[in-house]
């Protein structure tokens, strides 16, 4: 009886099969909870692959995933992409930025040659404006007023020249595009629980504007080791403030390793001087070589003693 | 390396022991871990290939022919963008843990290795510690750091009244540690175990002091070595405090830290430099004949249990 209907001279394997007719191989599902049953598919999202956007990391954030697939690369996203080519940003820095901010595609180009134009404005030169929108890739969604407002906070907070602001801004952008609260209570803290002077702040600042933005906690915890343990002045911290930026786990074990040696001089006037700086940021090798003149083992061996 | 990632990451599996340093959460020294050796393990793994079937057309020596060519094409699903990172996850298991303040050998299982901690556990291993303490002052959590809450002073304290106390406190020691042993003193057995110096319980016990010896005695500063057994770090910084009452005076722990955790000591322990791949694969490779030991001494425990158990049976049958 089986065999009698295979046999059916109707149904034949070697019969042809319409186009339309067909099994489809992989049919686009129309709901998701990953892009990845779209890559194939979908044009735009394989050009965002090629250009180094990071999908799985996009998917995570809610409605992007839509957003993105909604978009067309010829008439959405080439337009910003040679806008962003404009600034000056640079092709391997394209893909991290949109990864960053996807919804920098969605804003209007001539909102985005507007915020341009006031940096330049601002006198902000080009390699400094390609510099600050890779590294913050949300300073651009900023509209003119507030970024105005914003580089205006800097200037009178820390009660810097006009020069001096750019500088600090373009080095740290990301200072712009965060929140603004955890930068005015740090420069408390350094006034009033630290006791830094103004011009000393000034110019801590200027050197790592890092510390700025650093959590508070770990700058008292670092400050208080750093001024009362390691009995190091004001006026010497301000010269070296990458000590406050640095691990306070790093900054102990070496601290202690050269009081083992008899090499914890930190005052300047004192032969066999060693600089904070060194302390705070050489790698371990050549700390041990150059500052504690003892071998890496030596370290390791020290490090199990604490 | 010539390896690939996931033959590496197979091959993940086992105790090794870090060096915990001081002022560090036990749990963030897991995650860093798990972070430095997932970001290697991801950076090994390369995108793959996937193989298609392509039609492509060839000029045959007449017409044109559709003919079928294997070929290579980077598949976009596979891609490292789209699917996220190969490594998101790894299992680490710590062993005995360590608090914030003390430092020291703490020992981690890897992947599967995670199961010898259970067997460790069950061991009941001693550990000795290296525990610094200073006298004139009692604060509220036993350490330096804690809030003062008494002043005294410490000049009538000797080294000879000194070990007195540390003396004491072994032989106190000593006495319930017979007790918890649970076997019987005047047996051959306990003979055999004392010599070796494995004399110890087998069972859940209260912190328990092995033995206690001054190292170095400069008042008001003060070096313990103590072998203890089921303790915790705030036990011994407690310790310290007694003493230190002990003594008519006052004392606070400056520091604690271990030298050994059973069988694994501070020889193979990981630095917070080491803390990478290459490093922790040697170390398990080089721990390997202490947890087969584990292993091993685990076994013999168990056994040894169910003919007590089935002995005491017995003697309740005959009774």
């Amino acid at each position: 009886m089986l065999l009698e209907e295979l046999d059916d001279p109707l149904w034949s394997e070697l019969d042809v099969i319409p186009e339309d007719e067909g099994p489809q191989i992989a049919p686009i599902p129309p709901s998701s909870y990953t892009l990845k049953k779209y890559v194939d598919h979908s044009e735009t999202l394989q050009k965002l692959v090629m250009l180094g956007v990071d999908l799985s990391k996009l998917e995570k954030r809610p409605n992007v995933g839509t957003f993105l697939l909604k978009l067309d690369f010829e008439k959405d996203i080439q337009k910003i992409l040679f806008f962003l080519k404009d600034v000056g940003v640079e092709d391997n820095q394209l893909g991290p930025l949109l990864t960053k901010n996807p919804f920098i595609l969605s804003e209007d180009l001539d909102n985005l040659q507007k915020r341009v134009a006031y940096l330049r404005s601002r006198k902000f030169s080009q390699k400094a404006i390609a510099r600050m929108v890779s590294r913050a890739p949300y300073l651009l969604n900023f509209s003119v007023e507030r970024l105005d407002n914003r580089l205006g906070f800097f200037q009178k907070q820390l009660g810097l020249s006009a020069e001096n602001t750019r500088d600090i801004v373009t080095r740290l952008p990301r200072m712009v595009t965060g929140s603004l609260e955890p930068i005015k209570e740090n420069l408390k803290v350094f006034e009033l629980e630290f006791g830094f002077r103004k011009n000393e702040i000034q110019h801590l600042a200027l050197r790592v504007p890092k510390v700025l933005t650093a959590s508070k906690k770990r700058l008292t915890e670092t400050f208080d080791y750093v001024h009362n343990t390691m009995e190091i002045p004001h006026n010497i911290i301000a010269k070296f403030p990458q000590v406050l930026n640095s691990s306070l786990l790093k900054i102990k074990e070496r601290h202690m390793f050269l009081s083992l040696l008899g090499r914890a001089i930190y005052d300047p006037t004192q032969p066999n001087y060693v600089s904070l700086d060194k302390v705070a940021s050489m790698p371990d090798d050549i700390f041990c070589t150059e500052v504690a003149k003892a071998s890496v083992q030596d370290l390791d061996e020290f490090r199990k003693t604490l | 390396m010539a390896h690939s990632a996931s033959s590496v990451f197979r091959t993940l599996h086992g105790l090794f022991c870090v060096y915990k340093p001081p002022g560090v959460i036990w749990n963030t020294v897991r995650d860093t871990l798990e972070m430095k050796l997932l970001k290697e393990l991801n950076a090994l793994h390369s995108s793959q290939q996937k193989i298609l079937f392509l039609p492509e057309s060839s000029e045959g020596c007449s017409r044109l022919e559709l003919t079928k060519v294997v070929t290579s094409v980077p598949s976009l699903v596979k891609h490292e963008l789209v699917k996220g990172p190969a490594f998101t996850f790894q299992n680490i298991g710590a062993g005995h843990r360590l608090d914030k303040m003390s430092s020291g050998v703490m020992v981690f299982g890897l992947g599967k290795g995670a199961k010898f901690l259970a067997a460790m556990d069950s061991n009941h291993y001693t550990r000795d510690y290296t525990v610094c303490g200073t006298f004139g002052k009692a604060t509220d959590d036993f350490s330096d750091t804690g809030k003062v809450i008494e002043k005294t002073t410490f000049d009538h304290i000797s080294r000879d009244k000194f070990e007195r106390v540390l003396a004491m406190i072994q032989g106190v020691n000593q006495k319930s540690l017979i007790m918890h042993s649970q076997v019987d003193l005047k047996s051959q057995e306990a003979y055999e175990l004392a010599v070796q110096g494995q004399l110890r319980p087998k069972v859940k016990s209260p912190p328990l002091i092995l033995a206690v010896h001054c190292l170095e005695f400069s008042p008001p500063d003060f070096t313990l070595e103590i072998r203890c057994m089921h303790e915790t770090q705030k036990y011994l910084r407690k310790l310290i405090h007694e003493i230190g009452l002990e003594l008519k005076s006052t004392a606070v722990c400056t520091k604690v830290r271990r030298t050994r955790d059973g069988p694994f000591t501070l020889d193979c322990a990981l630095t917070r430099s080491h803390w990478d791949l290459d490093s922790v694969a040697k170390a398990i490779k080089e721990c390997q004949p202490k947890y087969t030991e584990i292993l091993k001494e685990n076994m013999d425990m168990t056994r040894n249990s169910e003919e007590l158990a089935f002995g005491t049976d017995r003697r309740t049958q005959l009774s």
